[in-house]
C-alpha cells in the first residue's frame, strides 16, 4: 500500500512537471493578454531539439538548451504574426501547431531514419536530483525527482513574483487588462507581449526537455499528446492564479498517474489513455458551471434587492 | 470609385499576387534545398505524380474528397466564430458508424443502403460534435479544448472498438471486416480509388455555398461571426445558431468518414486518417472559410500530397515534405493578407 502510494506520488510529480512548466509559461501571455494555443507545437519542437542536441552532443545540459531556443524561436515567430501582424492567434497558433508536427516528423524522417520514433543510448537523459539521506520520508517524497522538477518549482514562485510584485508584472497585465493605458503612458504593449513570449518559449522549451529527456528517454511521434492543451485548459480554470494552476497541475499529474497505473490492470489500454482527456473536459465543466451558477445567483440577488 | 482606378486597383492586386506566388515557390524551393533536394527535381516529380496520367490525377482528385469535407466543416462553424478542431474525432466516428451499418444491415436495394450508411456517418459526427458545442453556447467552455480533447478521446475510442468488440474475426490487423457488396462504391477510372464520392463531396461543398451566400441561416451566420454585437441587437438568437453550424460542421465530417470508408478502404481501421482533420483545418484557414476557395485549396493540397509520394519514390525526401510546404504557405498567405488589408485602409 506504501509503496503504491509513492509510486503515483513520484509519477504524479513526474508528470505534472511539464504541466505546470507549460501553464506558467502560458500564464505570462495569458496575462498579457494573448491565449497561446501554440503552445503544444512549442512543447513538440523542444522535445525534440532537445533529444537532437543530446543526441548529438552528449550533454543533458546543451539538450535542455537546444529544446529552449527552438521553443523559443518559435514562440517568436507566433508573437510576430500575433502581435506584430495582428493575426487571428486561433488560426496563426494551429498553423504552427502542425508545422511543429510535420516538421518534427520530417525531420526526423531525415536525420535518424527514424519511423515513428527516436531513441538511442546516445541520448544524454536529464538526471535526477540524487540525494540519500536514510530517512524514507525524504528520499521518496522530497528529493530524487528530475532536477527539472526543481526548476519547475523554482520558476513557479519567481513567475508569481515576477508577475504580482515587479513593475514588468504590472506592465504585463495591464497589457492584457488595458493596453490603451499603457500606450498613453509611452509604453508600448506589443514590447511587453514579445517579453512574455520570450518567457513562455524558455518554460515551453523545459517542459519539452522533461518529457524527451526525462520521463521517456527518446522522440516520438506528436509526443506533446495535447499536453500543450490541458496547459491550456488548466489555465482557463485558474484565471491565470498561480496557486489555483499548481494544484490543478498536481491534480492532473493524478490522473496521468492512474492513467498509468490502470495500464498495468486487466482492461484495453484504451481507456486509461483516455483519463486524462476526459478529465480535462470535466474538469473545465464542472468549474464553469460553477462560476455560471454563481453568476445566476449573483444576478438574481441583484433583481430581488 | 472611377472604373478607371479601379481598374488599376485590379492590376496591383495581381501583380501583387504574381509577385507573392513567385515568392511562395523561391521560398519552397529554398526548403527543399535546405532538405538536400533539387528544387527543379522536385517540383518536377511533385507535378508529375499528382496530375501526369489518369490514374495520377484521378488519385489526386480522390484525395480532395476528405480534405474538402474537413475543411468545411471547419469553415461552417467558423463563419458563427466558433472553432471546430474536433474534425479528426467527427471523421473517425462516421467513419465508424458507416462501417457498422456496412457491416450489419442490408435493406437489399444499394442505394438505399448507401444512403443509411451516410446517414449514420452523417448522425455519429453530429452527436459527437454536439457536446463541445453545448459546452460553448451554454458555459462559455472554450471549443478549442473541447473539440480537441474530443478528437484524443475518438481516436482511442475507435482504436478500442476495432481492436476487440468490432475486430475481424481472425485478422491480425485493427480492423473491422469488409462492408457488404452493395455499400461497395465502384471506382471509376482505372488505378485509382477516384468515386462517387467525389461528386457528392463537391456537392456538398457547394450546396453550403449557396447556404453561405444565399440563404437567411447563411447570412446570420456570417453575421454573427464578423459582428456578435450586431447581431445580438439584431435580434439573432446566437447561441442557437452557433449550436446549428457546429452541428452541421460534426455531420459534413463524419460524413467525409462515411466517404472514405464506402469509397476507399471498404472497411474501417485504425489509422484510417493520416490527420485529414489537421489538413482540413489548414485547407479552411488558407480559405479564410470560403467554400470556392475550399475546393480550389484542397486541389493545391491533394497535389502537394500525393505528388510528395512521388518525390520520395524518386529522391531521400520523406512525404512529410508536403505538411512542412503547406503550413510554410499559409504563414506567408496570412501575413501578405494582413499587408493588403492594411494598405487598403
Amino acid at each position: 500500500m506504501n509503496n503504491l502510494i509513492s509510486t503515483i506520488y513520484s509519477i504524479m510529480i513526474r508528470s505534472s512537471t511539464p504541466l505546470l512548466l507549460v501553464a506558467l509559461g502560458g500564464m505570462f501571455t495569458f496575462h498579457a493578454g494573448v491565449l497561446n494555443v501554440a503552445m503544444e507545437g512549442l512543447l513538440l519542437i523542444s522535445a525534440f531539439f532537445a533529444v537532437v542536441f543530446s543526441y548529438v552532443t552528449g550533454s543533458a545540459l546543451a539538450g535542455v538548451v537546444g529544446g529552449i531556443v527552438a521553443a523559443v524561436i518559435l514562440s517568436l515567430l507566433y508573437s510576430f504574426f500575433v502581435t506584430t501582424l495582428n493575426a487571428n492567434n486561433f488560426a496563426i497558433g494551429f498553423a504552427l501547431n502542425i508545422f511543429a508536427s510535420s516538421l518534427t516528423l520530417f525531420l526526423m524522417r531525415i536525420m535518424f531514419k527514424g519511423q515513428n520514433a527516436f531513441n538511442s543510448p546516445k541520448i544524454a537523459p536529464v538526471g535526477k536530483l540524487a540525494v540519500t539521506t536514510g530517512i524514507p520520508f525524504l528520499d521518496n517524497y522530497v528529493f530524487n525527482f528530475s532536477i527539472l522538477t526543481y526548476v519547475a518549482i523554482v520558476l513557479f514562485f519567481m513567475s508569481s513574483f515576477l508577475i504580482y510584485r515587479t513593475s514588468f508584472g504590472l506592465r504585463l497585465r495591464i497589457a492584457g487588462e488595458k493596453p490603451q493605458a499603457l500606450e498613453s503612458a509611452g509604453i508600448r504593449s506589443n514590447v511587453i507581449q514579445f517579453k512574455a513570449s520570450i518567457l513562455c518559449g524558455i518554460c515551453c522549451g523545459l517542459a519539452g526537455a522533461q518529457l524527451s529527456l526525462h520521463n521517456v528517454r527518446m522522440f516520438a511521434r506528436d509526443m506533446s499528446g495535447g499536453r500543450g492543451f490541458i496547459a491550456l485548459a488548466i489555465i482557463l480554470i485558474s484565471n491565470g492564479r498561480p496557486m489555483p494552476m499548481l494544484a490543478i497541475c498536481l491534480l492532473f499529474g493524478l490522473f496521468d498517474a492512474l492513467s498509468v497505473e490502470l495500464q498495468g490492470a486487466n482492461l484495453p489500454p484504451q481507456f486509461p489513455l483516455m483519463v486524462p482527456y476526459i478529465m480535462s473536459v470535466l474538469v473545465l465543466f464542472v468549474f464553469y458551471a460553477r462560476e455560471k451558477r454563481g453568476q445566476s445567483k449573483r444576478k438574481n440577488s441583484i433583481s430581488r434587492v | 470609385m472611377s472604373s478607371m482606378t479601379r481598374a488599376g486597383g485590379y492590376a496591383k492586386k495581381i501583380g501583387l499576387t504574381v509577385l507573392f506566388v513567385g515568392l511562395i515557390v523561391v521560398v519552397w524551393a529554398a526548403v527543399l534545398f535546405l532538405a538536400g533536394a533539387n528544387p527543379v527535381l522536385s517540383f518536377v516529380y511533385i507535378f508529375k505524380g499528382a496530375l501526369v496520367g489518369t490514374s495520377n490525377l484521378f488519385s489526386t482528385l480522390d484525395l480532395m474528397v476528405p480534405m474538402m469535407l474537413l475543411a468545411l466543416a471547419v469553415a461552417i462553424p467558423g463563419w458563427a466564430g466558433v472553432w471546430n478542431i474536433g474534425g479528426e474525432g467527427q471523421f473517425l466516428l462516421g467513419a465508424l458508424a458507416a462501417a457498422w451499418v456496412g457491416i450489419s444491415i442490408d435493406l437489399g436495394n444499394p442505394f438505399l443502403d448507401v444512403f443509411l450508411a451516410l446517414f449514420a456517418a452523417m448522425v455519429a459526427g453530429l452527436v459527437w460534435s454536439s457536446w463541445a458545442g453545448y459546452l460553448k453556447v451554454k458555459l462559455q467552455i472554450n471549443e478549442i479544448v473541447t473539440t480537441l480533447m474530443a478528437n484524443y478521446i475518438a481516436t482511442l475510442l475507435v482504436s478500442y472498438l476495432v481492436n476487440y468488440p468490432l475486430k475481424e474475426a481472425g485478422s491480425s490487423w485493427a480492423q473491422t471486416a469488409y462492408i457488404k457488396r452493395p455499400f461497395q462504391l465502384h471506382h471509376l477510372v482505372g488505378g485509382s480509388q477516384f468515386s462517387l464520392t467525389f461528386f457528392i463531396s463537391t456537392g456538398i461543398v457547394l450546396v453550403f455555398f449557396l447556404l453561405e451566400k444565399r440563404t437567411r441561416l447563411g447570412y446570420e451566420l456570417t453575421m454573427i461571426g464578423s459582428n456578435e454585437r450586431l447581431s445580438y441587437l439584431g435580434g439573432i438568437s446566437i447561441a442557437a445558431k452557433r449550436m446549428v453550424a457546429m452541428l452541421l460542421g460534426g455531420a459534413v465530417a463524419g460524413l467525409a468518414g462515411g466517404l472514405v470508408v464506402l469509397g476507399n478502404t471498404y472497411r474501417m481501421k485504425e489509422g484510417i486518417s493520416p490527420g485529414y482533420g489537421f489538413t482540413g483545418l489548414l485547407v479552411c484557414l488558407l480559405a479564410d472559410n470560403d467554400p470556392i476557395l475550399i475546393i480550389l485549396v484542397s486541389f493545391l493540397f491533394a497535389v502537394l500530397q500525393s505528388g510528395s509520394l512521388n518525390l520520395q519514390l524518386f529522391s531521400d525526401i520523406p512525404v512529410e515534405i508536403s505538411g512542412v510546404l503547406q503550413v510554410v504557405l499559409i504563414l506567408f498567405v496570412a501575413a501578405f493578407r494582413i499587408m493588403i488589408r492594411k494598405k487598403e485602409r
